[in-house]
């Protein structure tokens, strides 16, 4: 029976599927990580990002929604140089969670 | 023939070590590689032994740099170890006196007293050698009475904090403490009543055996001497009294040149075993001074990579600065251990090649390369780039648009592939320049650029650069009417010991005071990129001391030449915080100009 519409499949956002624990695995290891307001500062200065398609905002972001597959992918692009460290505004210790997000890259 | 069972528990113990050691030294030396044999070979007999005997003589037994550190400290050690080399040495010779053969048995100066129990003095001077054995054994009673309150009261040695320790430490230490009262006991009660003692041992004797029977009790104690003794020397191999022969050896391979890369595991041993959990590392670390966060620290650290234990905090909570290697009376190169466990607690991720598309640059003489830090202190690049401009110098800016990394920080994280990917891409950019001199304003860059880049051109910090630059008359400058103090980065300072040069620069254009944390003393700002597990409070903490510590607030300007202390400082830093090249080219403004700097400084210090 149609109502003349119907959900599009692409729009679901299924809960079920929806895996946020590495999100909470790095808020407790690294508390900073919730200090994070997804400004995106450390993507504007990143070096990386001028060679590549990287933004650090991004990765943070698809973590906090369960993309955990997706960020590792991602954070293999960054080269640690640390610029971000220093220009974040909330004082993100964001070194240290891109090698417990490379770490996790590892263990799969 | 003297025997008496009450030697067993000595002579196994002996035995023991002596085997343990011969047999480790032997497989420390086949583990060598075949250069490092061979220069072994070469070295024996020339002036290297001698060297390394001296260095021996003044480390192990006297302790000189640890008297340096601290002479209480200095005292308690050197008691202890020269005093018991010298017990050993004189003791022997005494023996001889006695019973000249050359085939004594190991145990029989040990025992001497109980052995002889006569009174008569064989030659004139025997009754020195009683005197100087008794000496020597008082001094060490006092060394190890200093241990034992150090174990309970550190800051009697104006010590915050001592090493703390695991049962395996713990049995050849309460050992240790116990060796020489039992001697001292044993050899007084004998002396009682044989009369063979010296002014210590007589005089405690007489008085002892007049409460204490000669059956069983000389006996007794010499039967506890004798245990203490074995037992200290059966589990010497599991404790960090290890030390005591691994450092022998340490000082004798390090004078023969053999590299203690941590490609060779066995001979890294030696290093890690000459540690001697002093605890002179503790004080000196500014996470545990200023930030207090304790059991991180070098004593720690390896005696986790002793035992194979892998800690994440251990490993990765270092702000690699260094002064922990430097502050080492044995010399111990820390950082190399972090650094190596780090590469084994990530996997390696390589970065793709084709990434780097490099636009080759134009060619030019002296080539300028930032930095990722001087991009995010710009002051300091446009300082660079006036001074350059005023030199009149052909220099063309190496990374001005799309800097690379030049890799130092992945491979303080441990990522030694991506370094090297970073690596090869920058050094086509530099090679596309065909540069004869490479400046860098950044001391991270500056060091993987000498340490791993292998680059055939001069490779120079601007401090140095601008040095030259003003030695060779490039440079039109006035002095400034402030005054400053310079803060070593880690990085240049005990990194590559660029120590002069920065001075040297900063004496011609303002007025340098000196201060007590400088040169190899110099402190950490806090910010090092190796550094990972810090909160920012406790990053707070180390910087705002280091800030009190070099009484920055008494000064118009903080001078350093990384622009990561920079940044870090200026943070907290009451008054201004400087690089180098910026107070060059504030010197190279006209007069008037300077004024009005001058006059905005001291008015930002009012305020």
């Amino acid at each position: 029976m149609k109502f003349g519409f119907e959900i599009l499949k692409d729009r679901q956002i299924d809960f079920d599927k929806l895996d946020r624990s590495f999100s909470f695995y790095l808020r407790e290891s690294e508390p900073s990580f919730r200090l994070c307001i997804f400004c995106g500062t450390c993507a504007s200065g990143c070096s990386a990002a001028k060679f590549d398609n990287f933004s650090l905002k991004n990765v943070f972001l698809l973590i906090n929604r369960g993309f955990t597959e997706q960020a590792t992918d991602e954070i293999k692009k960054c080269w640690l140089c640390g610029k971000c460290v220093l220009s974040c505004p909330r004082g993100v210790n964001t070194r240290q969670l891109i090698l417990k997000i490379m770490q996790k890259t590892d263990n799969k | 023939m003297h025997f008496h069972p009450f030697v067993l528990p000595f002579l196994l113990g002996l035995i023991f070590i002596v085997v343990f050691f011969v047999v480790k030294i032997i497989y420390w030396y086949q583990n060598l590689l075949i250069e490092e044999k061979i220069k072994f070979k070469q070295s024996v007999f020339t002036v290297k032994t001698w060297l390394a005997i001296k260095e021996v003589f003044f480390e192990s037994l006297l302790h000189r740099k640890v008297f340096k550190i601290n002479p209480l400290l200095g005292y308690m050690h050197s008691s202890i170890a020269f005093g018991w080399f010298l017990l050993i040495v004189i003791g022997n010779l005494e023996s001889r006196l006695y019973h000249p053969s050359d085939l004594n048995p190991p145990y029989y100066p040990i025992f001497l007293s109980y052995f002889d129990k006569s009174s008569h003095e064989v030659y004139w001077f025997a009754g020195i050698f009683k005197f100087v054995m008794n000496l020597l054994l008082l001094i060490i009673l006092t060394g190890v009475s200093l241990a034992v309150i150090k174990r309970f009261y550190a800051k009697l040695f104006s010590m915050k904090k001592t090493s703390s320790l695991k049962w395996s430490d713990k049995i050849p230490l309460y050992a240790l403490w116990l060796i020489f009262p039992f001697r001292l006991l044993a050899e007084s009660v004998s002396a009682g009543y044989y009369h063979n003692g010296g002014f210590l041992t007589n005089s405690l004797g007489s008085v002892l055996s007049s409460f204490i029977p000669e059956y069983p009790f000389v006996e007794m104690f010499y039967w506890l001497y004798s245990i203490s003794l074995g037992i200290f020397f059966i589990s010497l191999p599991w404790s960090r009294y290890m030390h005591i022969p691994s450092e022998v050896v340490f000082i004798f391979f390090r004078n023969y040149g053999v590299d203690f890369s941590p490609a060779n595991k066995a001979v890294n041993e030696v290093e890690v075993l000459s540690c001697s959990r002093c605890g002179i590392c503790i004080d000196t670390c500014q996470i545990m001074s200023s930030a207090r966060v304790n059991h991180i620290q070098a004593v720690y650290f390896l005696r986790g990579v002793r035992e194979k234990k892998y800690d994440e905090n251990k490993t990765f909570n270092c702000l690699m600065c260094g002064r922990c290697s430097n502050i080492c009376p044995v010399g111990i190169d820390v950082n190399k251990y972090r650094l190596s466990q780090r590469i084994e607690a990530n996997m390696q991720i390589d970065l793709p090649a084709d990434k780097f598309k490099i636009n080759p640059l134009e060619k030019a003489k002296v080539g300028y390369f930032a930095g990722c830090m001087t991009h995010l202190t710009p002051s300091v690049k446009e300082a660079m780039i006036q001074i350059l401009n005023q030199s009149g110098s052909n220099w063309i800016f190496l990374d001005e648009k799309s800097g690379i990394c030049c890799g130092r920080p992945a491979k303080l994280a441990g990522l030694t592939s991506k370094a090297v990917s970073l690596q090869n891409a920058l050094k086509e950019l530099i090679a596309s320049a065909e540069i004869q001199q490479l400046v860098t304003s950044c001391p991270i860059c500056l060091k993987t650029f000498r340490e791993d880049y292998k680059l055939s051109i001069p490779v120079d910090h601007h401090s140095v650069f601008i040095n030259q630059l003003i030695k060779d008359k490039k440079l039109i400058y006035s002095r400034l009417n402030l005054n400053a103090v310079y803060h070593d980065p880690c990085e240049m300072g005990r990194g590559l010991g660029i120590y002069d040069e920065p001075r040297e620069l900063l004496y011609k254009v303002i007025q340098l005071r000196n201060h007590q944390y400088e040169k190899d003393n110099a402190l950490c700002c806090g910010g090092s990129l190796a550094g990972f597990r810090l909160t920012n409070q406790e990053k707070e903490l180390i910087t705002k001391d280091a800030l009190e510590k070099m009484n920055v607030a008494d000064m118009n300007i903080l001078a350093t030449s990384c622009p990561m202390c920079k940044k870090t400082f200026a943070r907290y830093a009451g008054n201004k915080v400087s690089d180098i090249a910026e107070i060059v080219a504030m010197a190279m403004k006209t007069k008037e100009e300077q004024k009005h700097i001058s006059e905005q400084i001291s008015i930002k210090e009012l305020l």
